[in-house]
């Protein structure tokens, strides 16, 4: 009885074991390429981070994190994650933040031609293990990483926000705060500040134009860029708004005879508004992802 | 192997939006209980070591979806038929690189019926059977026959596609209910503006590629070529509520503040995907109310400004030129990505990436095959790449 007992143990578990091999090997597929987006929705600090595709102690050497470029406030950098990294939908990430006060901070970016920033970081951190766009049993298509403003000395980071990961990594509690964000607070190790900082991003036209509903331009007429930016994930306290917004003008231009106007800014996040004493706004300001050269704005005279 | 229905090689899918899907998948999965699995844990199919076919004309049912033609000489004439009651087309796949396991759009056509192919460039050549996303696993059978074809044929030099805008069709985004009469006639004052925004920017999107953009009135250079055509209607086009998930979309997932406002699922836009672009004339249609929003207060993000009326409205429109001429939907976001983005508005591009193809769920991502419509402009037509 007991021997006949042991069999069927012994029967249950081998089933069980076949049960979990795939049916056929053969018939399986490639990952699913995913893409990560970086935002800097810090107010006034440039940020740069670091990615690899996280590796196991003891599964193989990791590899170094590849670097984004320098990002002003407000740009975002998208990129496909088997171009970027080598690996097109990593189960878990590891994450290098880094950002840097700019020299001439009293400036508008805009004024500010060569955009330096200190050649040593103010807050430099990394943290390995998160779940990354396959972390979850459905990937994720776009993974976003979003350092937020927050004062001198401290990064927060946002990981993925509204997904399932961000659920996921809500669930794990990883970061013990109510926005579940990584918080870095100053220089964690000093092999971080080592490298100077990165290169800028490469600049690209924010344009369009202003034209009357018959098409004709609107000369004159200032054009303002602000940067995104996000402090805490939207609450409903009034006290401590806004969550998020758009920041003072970092650059301005005006409108040429054509109505045309345009800006050279990395590809990010930003409100274009407009100002003029003799025409109103259809709307007033314009919300964008760049590089973008078709914004069409309509006048109206008062 | 006869009487055997096909055998699918995507084990694992990703059903972009179905999230229930996703639930029921894991739910009956053979893996319940044991560790989830990972597909790029696994080797992927090595599909071009399949067994090739011969090109002797004669039909064989199909084992696979994919099936491996072999290598082919540049400028060589294919004839091929994928038969079947639940087949809705054959795909042509190149081997673009060495991969084992990977092949990118080159053409295709329709199910039941013959079709020449011209080698646009020499290497390897498959087949993939696409079926009815409604046709359950048994009734996914095909048999495919494949010969030489006629040596004279070639693809087209390039694709016309004329866009019409149906009267008052910028309307459509302010019903009279609930916009002023003062907000319609601006409509209506810039809606010449918005048109040439439109036009000229299709006409860059298609630059360099051998689509060509004609305007109201315009005639081809020759004359006789036919034109597809992709027209701006005025109304809000409400799907089946019961109808595939593909078809439709809402625009977001109404929270507490926006309870009262109408979620109906609408089209944004129609058009047949036709692969391999066998049919010149076809058309296509852009639905501007169903950008509306969902009534007042709950007007949508295009309707805020002329710029994003007129990127709304056009990469609608070359989304669905797309189909016209062959192209399926891509996983990544893209003019041929099938969802709507409306947060900070940006120009798209036609971009390389897998292939999304509807199924009974949602779209599946078909990871080992890739779409570059760069190579597909060059596969499909002579004007381009030589």
């Amino acid at each position: 009885m007991r021997n006949a007992i042991h069999l069927i143990l012994a029967g249950v578990v081998l089933a069980a074991i076949a049960a979990c091999e795939p049916t056929d090997l053969y018939f399986a597929d490639l990952p699913i390429e995913t893409s990560i987006v970086f935002y800097n929705f810090s107010t006034r600090y440039y940020a740069a981070f670091g990615l690899r595709a996280h590796v196991d102690p003891g599964e193989g050497e990791p590899g170094e994190l590849e670097k984004t470029p320098l990002m002003a406030p407000g740009v975002a950098s998208r990129v496909n994650l088997v171009d970027y990294i080598g690996h097109a939908c990593p189960v878990s990430i590891d994450v290098e933040i880094y950002l840097y006060r700019r020299v001439n901070d009293d400036r508008p970016i805009g004024e500010d031609e060569e955009e330096l920033v200190e050649s040593t970081p103010i807050v430099a951190g990394r943290i390995e293990d998160i779940p990354g766009p396959c972390g979850w049993w459905i990937p994720l298509g776009i993974y976003t990483i979003a350092n937020w403003d927050a004062p001198e000395g401290v990064a927060r980071v946002k990981f993925a926000q509204g997904s399932t990961i961000d659920e996921m990594i809500l669930g794990l509690a990883l970061f013990p705060n109510e926005d579940a964000v990584w918080e870095v607070h100053g220089v964690e190790d000093a092999a971080l500040a080592a490298d100077p900082p990165p290169p800028l991003m490469e600049k690209q036209p924010i344009a369009g134009r202003v034209t009357y509903p018959d098409g004709t331009g609107v000369e004159g007429v200032v054009v303002l860029l602000g940067t995104k930016f996000r402090v805490r994930l939207d609450d409903d306290d009034p006290t401590n708004d806004p969550d998020s917004d758009y920041s003072d003008p970092i650059d301005y231009t005006i409108t040429d005879a054509d109505g045309a106007f345009a800006f050279e800014r990395p590809p990010g996040v930003y409100r274009v508004e407009f100002f003029s004493d003799v025409v109103a706004f259809r709307p007033g300001s314009v919300e964008v992802e760049s590089p973008i050269e078709i914004i069409e704005i309509l006048a109206e005279p008062w | 192997m006869c009487g055997v229905n096909i055998r699918r090689m995507r084990q694992h899918l990703w059903a972009m939006r179905a999230t229930t899907f996703s639930v029921s998948l894991f739910m009956f999965s053979p893996y319940m209980g044991c560790p989830l699995p990972s597909s790029w844990d696994h080797p992927a199919p090595k599909i071009w070591s399949l067994p090739v076919v011969l090109l002797d004309g004669e039909p064989r049912e199909l084992d696979h979806e994919f099936t491996n033609l072999g290598a082919f000489t540049e400028g060589e004439v294919i004839c091929l038929k994928v038969d079947g009651d639940a087949v809705k087309e054959g795909l042509i796949l190149f081997r673009d690189s060495e991969s084992e396991v990977a092949g990118v759009l080159a053409g295709g056509g329709p199910a039941n019926t013959f079709f020449d192919y011209r080698i646009p460039v020499s290497g390897q050549y498959g087949v993939l059977v696409l079926f009815e996303p409604t046709a359950r696993d048994v009734e996914q059978r095909a048999v495919l026959t494949v010969m030489p074809g006629d040596p004279d044929f070639a693809p087209p030099e390039r694709q016309w596609v004329r866009v019409v805008f149906e009267p008052d069709f910028l309307l459509g985004l302010a019903p009279a209910e609930w916009f002023t009469d003062q907000d319609r006639q601006l409509l209506s004052d810039m809606s010449e503006e918005v048109k040439d925004r439109i036009i000229e920017y299709l006409g860059r999107l298609f630059a360099n590629t051998p689509i060509e953009i004609l305007r109201e009135g315009e005639v081809p250079s020759d004359p006789d070529t036919p034109v597809s055509t992709v027209t701006f209607v005025a109304r809000r086009q409400l799907a089946d509520p019961t109808g595939p998930i593909f078809e439709t979309m809402y625009l977001t997932d109404l929270d507490d503040e926006h309870a009262h406002c109408a979620n109906d699922r609408v089209k944004y836009g129609e058009a047949e995907i036709d692969p391999g672009n066998h049919v010149p004339d076809d058309e296509a249609v852009v639905y501007v109310g169903s950008f509306q929003g969902y009534g007042e207060g709950c007007r949508s993000a295009v309707t805020d400004s002329v710029n994003n009326i007129v990127l709304g409205l056009a990469h609608t429109a070359a989304h669905e030129v797309g189909h016209l001429v062959g192209l399926y939907h891509v996983a990544l976001i893209d003019i041929m990505n099938p969802t709507l983005t409306l947060a900070f508005q940006r120009e798209l591009t036609f971009q390389r990436g897998q292939m999304a193809v509807e199924g009974p769920a949602g779209y599946e991502v078909y990871t080992s095959y890739y779409q570059d419509p760069d190579f597909y402009w060059r596969a499909n037509f002579t004007s381009f790449g030589e």
